[in-house]
């Protein structure tokens, strides 16, 4: 199917490169709660995406979404599109730049009514291309399974309403915040109630410590397998090796041993102050309620 | 009066907070969007046998000077009505603020708080977003609400230091800390896992490793010293009204010792007594609000804990780069 969508396109006249598409991890959150939370009798949600593009329309950022009311088994297709406008000019009121970029659903394949939401979003958007995201939340296949479409032109006449939905890539890309946020969401992972405390930065670090341990235990395994030549030697992994090993600057150990006392001297001067600092802030609160 | 207390007590006591995932992304999508200045959102959920889930929550738009807040509510009825036809909770349960280095008790804080606690009652909570410190890797949010006895005192702004002392309100009462918990929906962990790619780990751990650049340490000692100064002036302020209050109290006093005298020897003239009171006496001026002093007591607090966390985890980085070496 994806192959004679290709073939369609590049039969014409001025091909359209698609745009590059990276999804923030948001969007997919508001999707499973939005899908958590339908209707009983409903099978599938959609909802609006909101976004930004590049000026240059070469690449589309999708950073947040709504859901939208939507009836699928009803004979006409009833997506609550009042709702869907005002509920943009909501978002319009926070964040300006976020303009409508299409639409997401959920299901495992483009739906029935795809087509007839597409226009609708279609009109949304005006001439740039929109974008469609399916996430498979009945895990029919085991997976979410995320999946993209942009709109392309079809057709000889170049006109908004004649469009399909052709698959493209699409990165799901966090920034550092968003990555710690995952991180602890991901400490949340397996267990029963699915539920974790937040954890303390030196916990966090203990985490990363103990997990540069782990890979470097790894890596001497390996070492180790090739020189008793249980392993067969990789030279591309040899050469990474190589690298991360030449990566620790060579200092003189009397100079690292000035530079780290001195560090450390600064850093235990701060401990010093602050614990100071909250020693007097304590007296001088027991002293004013003797007066 | 008590026992109505009591039992209210009994019916509210939250002792936790639960973040479902989407309130964690949401909040740092919208904190991340500002990076100067602070954002404000409202929080929605229900709170389930003393632990508050927060299940959904929405920024809210930056208040301009020119409008009196009705937008904002209105804004705030429309999201709401709208949020319930999708069928999210749209129990309003608190807020949510961003701050960088720690840095967030102000007054309008604490007002905008004791309001939200005023009408929806005890469970309701503000979370503050560190930002600065999630951009390092270590996300950080904190759920604060103020405390049964500051509530009390700053209904009727009566912060005078015998009234702290009876309600025993210091700098460390001023809010009650709840622990943080977070929590996925099932379909979250199968998108966590999936995310969660051996080629590209969505986990941040190994970055968190990084020597860390001594500004932000040097940005917490900064803001301590500002603290310690503007805490000296209210201390100064203080003291200047306390000294001023005592040399009006014993002028009082020796006025009113002379007019007992002076009446005694009237009496015993027979002459008619003059009121007990003189008419000119000086007033005693009233105590100055210890609000801004216990406020800034507190940030120093907040200042000095997070220097101390700084500190500590640097020096255990240290420590590792030393073994690094070797």
């Amino acid at each position: 199917m994806t192959d004679s969508l290709i073939t369609l396109n590049l039969a014409l006249p001025a091909a359209v490169s698609t745009p590059t598409l990276t999804v923030s991890p948001v969007v997919l959150f508001i999707i499973l709660d939005h899908y958590l939370r339908r209707d009983e009798e409903q099978r599938q949600v959609v909802g609006t995406l909101l976004g930004v593009r590049s000026d240059d329309g070469r690449s589309i950022e999708v950073r947040n979404a709504f859901s939208v009311p939507f009836d699928g088994n009803a004979k006409k297709l009833a997506i609550d599109m009042d709702y869907h406008r005002s509920m943009f000019d909501l978002h319009q009121r926070v964040n300006q730049k976020e303009v409508v970029v299409g639409w997401y659903a959920t299901g495992s394949e483009l739906s029935s009514k795809a087509a007839e939401i597409q226009e609708l979003y279609m009109a949304e958007c005006a001439t740039a291309p929109s974008v469609h995201l399916l996430l498979d939340t009945r895990l029919s296949t085991d997976r979410l399974g995320l999946k993209a479409f942009v709109s392309a032109p079809v057709g000889l006449a170049q006109k908004a309403e004649r469009s399909l939905l052709q698959p493209t890539r699409c990165d799901v890309r966090a920034n550092d915040s968003e990555r710690s946020g995952l991180d602890s969401l991901a400490m949340a992972r397996g267990k029963e109630d699915r539920t974790a405390p937040l954890s303390t930065d030196l916990e966090n670090l203990e985490r990363a410590i103990r997990k540069v341990l782990t890979l470097v235990n790894r890596t001497v395994a390996y070492v180790d397998g090739v020189n008793a030549g249980t392993t067969t030697a990789d030279s591309a992994i040899g050469r990474r090796i190589m690298d991360a090993v030449a990566a620790v600057p060579k200092i003189d150990e009397a100079e690292f041993e000035t530079a780290f006392n001195d560090h450390l001297q600064d850093q235990l001067m701060a401990t010093y102050l602050a614990n100071m600092a909250q020693a007097q802030i304590n007296i001088a609160e027991s002293v004013h309620t003797l007066i | 009066m008590r026992p109505e207390h009591l039992e209210q007590d009994a019916q509210v006591v939250l002792d936790s907070v639960q973040l479902d995932g989407m309130v964690v992304m949401k909040i740092i999508k919208h904190c991340r969007e500002r990076h100067n200045g602070t954002v404000t959102g409202q929080l929605l959920g229900l709170d389930v046998d003393g632990c508050l889930e927060i299940t959904n929550c929405f920024p809210l738009p930056q208040s301009n000077k020119h409008d009196d807040g009705s937008s904002i509510t209105m804004y705030q009825m429309d999201m709401l009505r709208s949020l319930r036809d999708v069928n999210a909770d749209h129990n309003t349960v608190g807020w949510y603020q961003s701050a960088r280095h720690g840095s967030f008790i102000t007054q309008s804080l604490i007002e905008t708080q004791f309001d939200y606690q005023k009408k929806l009652g005890e469970k309701c909570v503000v979370l503050i977003h560190d930002l600065s410190s999630t951009e390092k890797g270590n996300f950080n949010i904190r759920a604060y609400r103020l405390s049964k006895n500051f509530m009390r005192v700053f209904r009727h702004r009566d912060f005078t230091t015998a009234n702290m002392r009876k309600l025993g309100i210091n700098c460390q009462t001023i809010f009650d800390e709840l622990p943080v918990k977070v929590s996925n929906s099932t379909l979250a962990e199968v998108l966590l896992d999936e995310l969660d790619t051996t080629e590209r780990p969505i986990t941040s751990d190994l970055s968190r490793l990084e020597l860390a650049d001594s500004s932000r340490i040097e940005r917490a000692i900064e803001s301590l010293t500002e603290g310690i100064e503007d805490w000296h002036h209210d201390q100064g302020q203080w003291l200047y009204w306390l000294r001023g209050a005592q040399r009006d109290t014993q002028r009082i006093q020796q006025a009113m010792q002379k007019r007992k005298a002076e009446n005694k020897e009237r009496a015993a003239a027979g002459m008619p007594l003059l009121p007990d009171e003189p008419d000119d006496l000086p007033r005693v001026l009233p105590e100055p609000s210890r609000l801004d002093q216990m406020l800034t007591a507190h940030q120093m607090l907040t200042y000095s804990k997070q220097m101390e966390n700084i500190s500590g985890t640097n020096i255990t980085r240290l420590y590792t780069t030393k073994a690094v070496q070797k």
